[in-house]
């Protein structure tokens, strides 16, 4: 029987945390955000580049807990090469799905998404999960400018 | 063996399998501190200092009983010298607000220690910004994690208005020589403010060995209700401070044109106290000097060794502190590759409580090179099962992230 622990600490998210992606330099940065929070320290640098709405690279740095590493990381491989008008409701369903405020359908997110959703049994972590996501939409909303 | 004495507290009885290590953020309450403050409330509650009746007289009699066993408990000659806060916070806050304003100019120098809790240091750190004063910080030895004396001697000058220092870091347990620091702070002329909260619950605390400027606490940290704290002041600052709030309960007489002030303390008590409060500390300081504090002592720092030596047989777990220098039931620590926050709650899933985090202490964490840190933290109603839980609960992080 998996435990809610188990399901939280799956090994995709624990690969993720170990090996987060897309924390790297980028050629042209159009939109950056840090996200800090205080509970445990959890620190968030995002960096995009964007063209003609799309979001062509994306620079996803945590320092902090494996829930909001692993998240990070996620996000970065989810975002890159989306719209950013898709990303704004992607970041609006997530918040929603995590905080349980309403019923999302999930089962057409990729899977590495849907590997979040351990968290859900585990209210304090749930800001852990958050922060890349809200973070990024605090990047896209404050700094982009259309090109 | 003060393994008995877990079967006072009704949160734990409340909760077996509970393994509480917590008690640094807030300690459990005793049975006796419970029904003394419940026995006050049906007994003997009424408005204080003004009803004329005889159970506003109880209920004074109560309030003031209080503020003469907690003078005594810390050594203080005066009752009138201790005066009734919400907690260490607001006691820290008062003295910056009230004496800070007064005695701190531009140029003036401020100095606090790097291992301070937040509630020492930003009220001080506002303080030196809006003075344009300096903020000192001093450092530990890197070896020892104590208090590095002969910086705190050299950051003291001529310009120092307030020494500002914890009696017991939250977060180390470090205990620095009181006298040593007032007798730098008599030489400059600098006033102490000594930050008490962590180290009352485990130690006989008497002033009058190192005559403090200041020293403040809080109840709920000592076995008592939340929401209760203490500023000591001697007296002659006490009577030249300004008050921090006015209103009711502090004056002596209010004309339309003006206001003068009640004595100390009741010039720093505005409005309607926490009675309660009062009475629950009264009752936590019986409850713990007839335990008596050696025995306390012993019994945490036994307990807090026991979970170091097995962290140690254990291997991956980082320990910050030397076993001769756990002091006050505080044992901070880090698992290899593992962030405290997962710790935490994997620790918690198992029912066992641990704070995870910078501990309001950040100039610290970051004094320490760490982003966060795992404390577990003993006391009286803490068991050597409660070691062994600990132990396999970060046997089962370790698992969990297959390290
Ligand atoms: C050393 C120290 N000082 C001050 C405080 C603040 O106490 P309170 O929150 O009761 O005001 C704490 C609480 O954690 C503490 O550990
Ligand atoms: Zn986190």
């Amino acid at each position: 029987m998996t435990t809610p622990l188990d399901n939280m600490y799956r090994d995709l998210i624990l690969d993720h945390y170990e090996h987060p992606r897309n924390c790297h330099e980028l050629k042209n940065t159009d939109g950056t955000e840090e996200g800090y929070n205080p509970l445990c320290g959890d620190h968030v640098d995002i960096k995009f580049e964007q063209d003609n709405g799309k979001i062509t690279d994306i620079s996803v740095c945590t320092k902090g807990c494996a829930i909001c590493t692993a998240s990070g990381s996620i996000m970065s491989d989810i975002l890159k090469g989306r719209s950013v008008e898709e990303t704004e409701k992607l970041v609006t369903e997530v918040k929603a799905y995590l905080k349980g405020e309403r019923d999302v359908e999930i089962s057409n997110w990729p899977e590495t998404l849907q590997a979040l959703s351990g968290v859900r049994k585990f209210p304090i972590r749930i800001k852990c999960a958050l922060l890349p996501w809200t973070t990024a939409e605090l990047a896209l909303k404050k700094q982009i400018k259309p090109k | 063996m003060l393994e008995r004495f877990r079967k006072d507290f009704p949160v734990l009885e409340n909760n077996p399998g509970l393994t509480y290590l917590d008690s640094a953020a807030s300690t459990q309450k005793p049975a006796v501190v419970l029904e003394k403050t419940d026995r006050f409330y049906r007994f003997d509650y009424a408005n204080i200092h003004r009803g004329i009746y005889r159970l506003s007289e109880r209920a004074t009699a109560s309030y003031e009983a209080a503020r003469k066993r907690i003078a005594e408990f810390i050594g203080a000659a005066a009752p009138e010298s201790i005066v009734y806060t919400r907690n260490a916070t607001e006691s820290l806050n008062l003295i910056a607000a009230t004496m800070g304003e007064q005695a701190v100019q531009k140029g003036d120098e401020i100095v606090v220690t790097v291992m301070e809790h937040h509630a020492n240091f930003v009220p001080w750190q506002q303080l030196a910004a809006k003075k344009g004063a300096i903020l000192k910080v001093v450092g530990l030895d890197r070896e020892t994690l104590e208090l590095d004396m002969t910086a705190l001697e050299s950051a003291v000058t001529g310009k120092t208005r307030f020494i500002c220092c914890t009696m017991a870091s939250n977060v180390l347990g470090t205990t620095p020589d009181m006298a040593e620091v007032t007798k730098l702070a008599k030489k400059s002329g600098a006033l102490t403010v000594f930050d008490a909260a962590q180290f009352v619950p485990h130690h006989k605390l008497d002033i009058s060995t190192f005559d403090p400027d200041f020293l403040v606490l809080s109840g709920h940290k000592m076995l008592a209700l939340d929401g209760f704290g203490i500023l000591y002041g001697k007296p002659e600052h006490l009577a030249a401070m300004p008050p921090y709030m006015t209103g009711g309960d502090m004056i002596e007489n209010v004309t339309i044109k003006k206001t003068t002030y009640a004595e100390p303390p009741q010039k720093f008590e505005a409005g309607t106290p926490f009675m309660g409060g009062a009475v629950s500390l009264h009752a936590a300081i019986d409850y713990l000097e007839n335990i008596g504090f050696d025995r306390i002592q012993a019994h945490e720092t036994r307990l807090a060794k026991l979970a170091d030596e097995k962290f140690r047989a254990l291997g991956k777990v980082k320990l910050y502190r030397k076993p001769d220098r756990i002091h006050n039931g505080i044992l901070p620590f880090n698992v290899e590759g593992v962030h405290p926050h997962d710790v935490a709650t994997i620790l918690g899933d198992m029912d066992i409580c641990v704070r995870a985090g910078h501990h309001c202490a950040q100039p610290l964490i970051r004094f320490m090179d760490e982003m966060a840190m795992v404390r577990a933290s003993f006391y009286i109603y803490n068991t050597e099962e409660d070691v062994d839980r600990l132990i396999a609960g970060v046997k089962k992080t370790l698992e969990v992230f297959h390290k």
